[in-house]
């Protein structure tokens, strides 16, 4: 018998693995995360729990006991930015706007997940409508990183970064516009996949940038956010935005090895404008890979410049128009700062918005252009580590500058481009704060990018690091 | 916008510009509407001056294939 708090510290696929040898019961798992949802209440990471997920894991343990295992994830507890709808639960998408709101639908992806046998034992905070990198959520509660309780965890997708990094969860959904998966994977030491656009279903979940959005899968590591990706993927007729394109076995390369693959540095880009803990996280991950038996290269986007621009463009006007109505009726539920971006997103010019679009597909040519000379590309996730709470600029290279726009500066690439990519621990600033390191790779290759992840992860550590709440 | 060689948007521009679309604002929301407009303007019009002189692109998001596109969609891409 495991004690209940020696069980956070196992990874997803450990769990998952326990359960379906008997070894550890779906009741234990959910109870030890609640437990430790509760610990953690000061991070306002979630904004509800599920008081029915204890009956839910005492069913599964049931089918387990009768020999019976629904799928990959059985009885492990996962969480859901709440964003994602659940039926008959609160779905707030972190404001004022929807806080009575009862979801009358399950998102698709709540569907695939259960299918899996996942038990969802909650919502996590965000960023309001996930309109923002940094989870300063004014309605439920600025989020903190479990690494140090003054400094932001990063967003939108803030309170399951710091669920799953501090074992209140095995595992967890966020969504992903302009970096919403990856940023707090990074800043809170864990892994998360953006998957290439139209990989994962967005029916059900409330959008943000329709044209940007993915959700995707965040854990402790390229292994486990494999086999969650592998119960999310594939067509959806509920979403005419998914692709009709097969579904790999995600985990079944995992140990292939990166032996001859082909890593690519874009120039002036991938190491260009960072805090000094970032760029020395990125040439370890690339070295680590060539000791691995890879080759790095560089490669060339020549209109890689322009890319935040086009993101702030699109990634304005289209919540602007989802919102566009209840900005008028209640202005006042909004925060400040999600106000003011949607009354901006208003007034930009059409013909720009339409020219950034075009941009997207320049980009996206230029990217595939070079994926002849490369297999994967690499760079940071964001260009510094987890600032102070409630602070609007950051410091790069000496000088103060926008948040905003900082924390766009790569995971902006895949998003526009519609590309997958994943972000990995890969090391710590001189404050212990996590850095991370993203690796983008062609469309629908999310298994290239587990298997570079797992690759990464089996001669590093970084993903086995716990903050304090978790390693105490 | 008043001055179109000028990236410095106004709160009277921003005012302006509302009421055109029916868009609700104070003065307040106008004046940080105006200073974020200022501070991303110059960035889009130079990405739309570029683009124009860009031909034979159509806007694409998703991908319908593995590859993510078909040869002949190659032509045109460096304008």
């Amino acid at each position: 018998m495991t004690a209940r708090s020696d069980l956070l510290t196992l990874d997803l696929s450990t769990a998952a693995q326990r359960v379906a040898t008997g070894e550890v019961s779906p009741v234990d798992l959910v109870g030890a995360c609640l437990d430790q949802a509760a610990a953690i209440a000061d991070t306002n990471a979630y904004i509800s729990v599920f008081d029915d997920a204890l009956e839910v894991a005492e069913a599964s343990a049931a089918m387990i006991r009768a020999g019976y295992r629904i799928g990959p994830l059985h009885g492990v507890p996962i969480a859901l930015k709440d964003n994602i709808h659940v039926a008959g639960k609160l779905t707030t998408a972190g404001s004022a706007v929807l806080k009575d709101n009862i979801s009358t639908i399950d998102a698709t992806v709540v569907e695939r997940l259960r299918s899996a046998g996942a038990i969802i034992i909650g919502k996590t905070n965000l960023h309001e409508f996930a309109w923002g990198g940094t989870s300063a959520n004014v309605t439920f509660g600025f989020v903190k990183n479990p690494w140090n309780q003054e400094r932001m965890p990063g967003g939108s997708s803030g309170g399951s970064g710091v669920a799953v990094a501090s074992g209140a969860c095995f595992g967890a959904l966020g969504t992903d516009t302009g970096g919403s998966v990856r940023l707090p994977s990074a800043l809170n030491g864990i892994t998360g996949l953006r998957p290439t656009i139209g990989r994962v279903s967005n029916a059900g979940v409330i959008p943000l940038a329709w044209s940007m959005d993915t959700v995707g899968p965040m854990a402790r590591s390229a292994r486990d956010c494999a086999v969650l990706l592998g119960a999310l993927a594939g067509h959806d007729t509920r979403d005419p935005g998914t692709a009709d394109i097969g579904v790999d076995d995600y985990v079944a390369g995992l140990d292939a090895g990166v032996s001859g693959l082909r890593i690519g540095l874009i120039k002036g880009y991938s190491l260009h404008h960072m805090q000094v803990a970032v760029e020395k996280a990125v040439r370890e991950a690339v070295e680590v890979f060539e000791d691995l038996g890879a080759v790095a290269r560089e490669v060339s986007i020549p209109d890689i410049e322009g890319n935040i621009s086009a993101q702030l463009t699109v990634e304005s006007v289209e919540p602007s128009t989802y919102h566009q109505h209840t900005l008028r009726t209640q202005r006042d539920d909004y925060a400040d700062d999600v106000r003011l971006l949607l009354q901006v997103g208003e007034l930009i010019p059409a013909v720009h918005y339409v020219q950034a679009q075009r941009y997207r597909a320049l980009l996206r040519q230029q990217m595939l252009a070079a994926y002849a000379e490369v297999d994967v590309i690499v760079c940071p996730t964001l260009p510094f580590t987890a600032t102070p709470l409630g602070e609007t600029l950051v410091n790069i290279d000496g000088e103060d500058e926008d948040m905003l726009s900082a924390i766009m500066q790569f995971t902006g690439l895949p998003s526009l481009t519609g590309l997958p990519a994943l972000s990995v621990p890969g090391g710590f600033d001189a404050d212990r704060m996590p850095v991370g390191v993203q690796l983008i790779g062609r469309p629908f290759a999310e298994s290239t990018l587990f298997n570079c992840g797992a690759a990464l992860q089996s001669a590093t550590d970084h993903h086995l690091q716990h903050p304090p709440v978790l390693a105490a | 916008m008043s001055d179109p060689r000028s990236s410095q948007v106004t709160p009277e521009d921003v005012m302006a510009t509302a009421a055109l679309i029916d868009l609700p604002l104070s003065h307040a929301d106008a004046q940080e509407a105006a200073d974020l407009l200022s501070a991303w303007m110059p960035g889009a019009v130079a990405l739309s001056t570029r683009m124009q002189s860009v031909q034979e692109l159509m806007p694409a998001q998703t991908f319908n294939s593995t590859t993510g596109m078909a040869p002949h969609e190659l032509v045109g891409a460096t304008g």
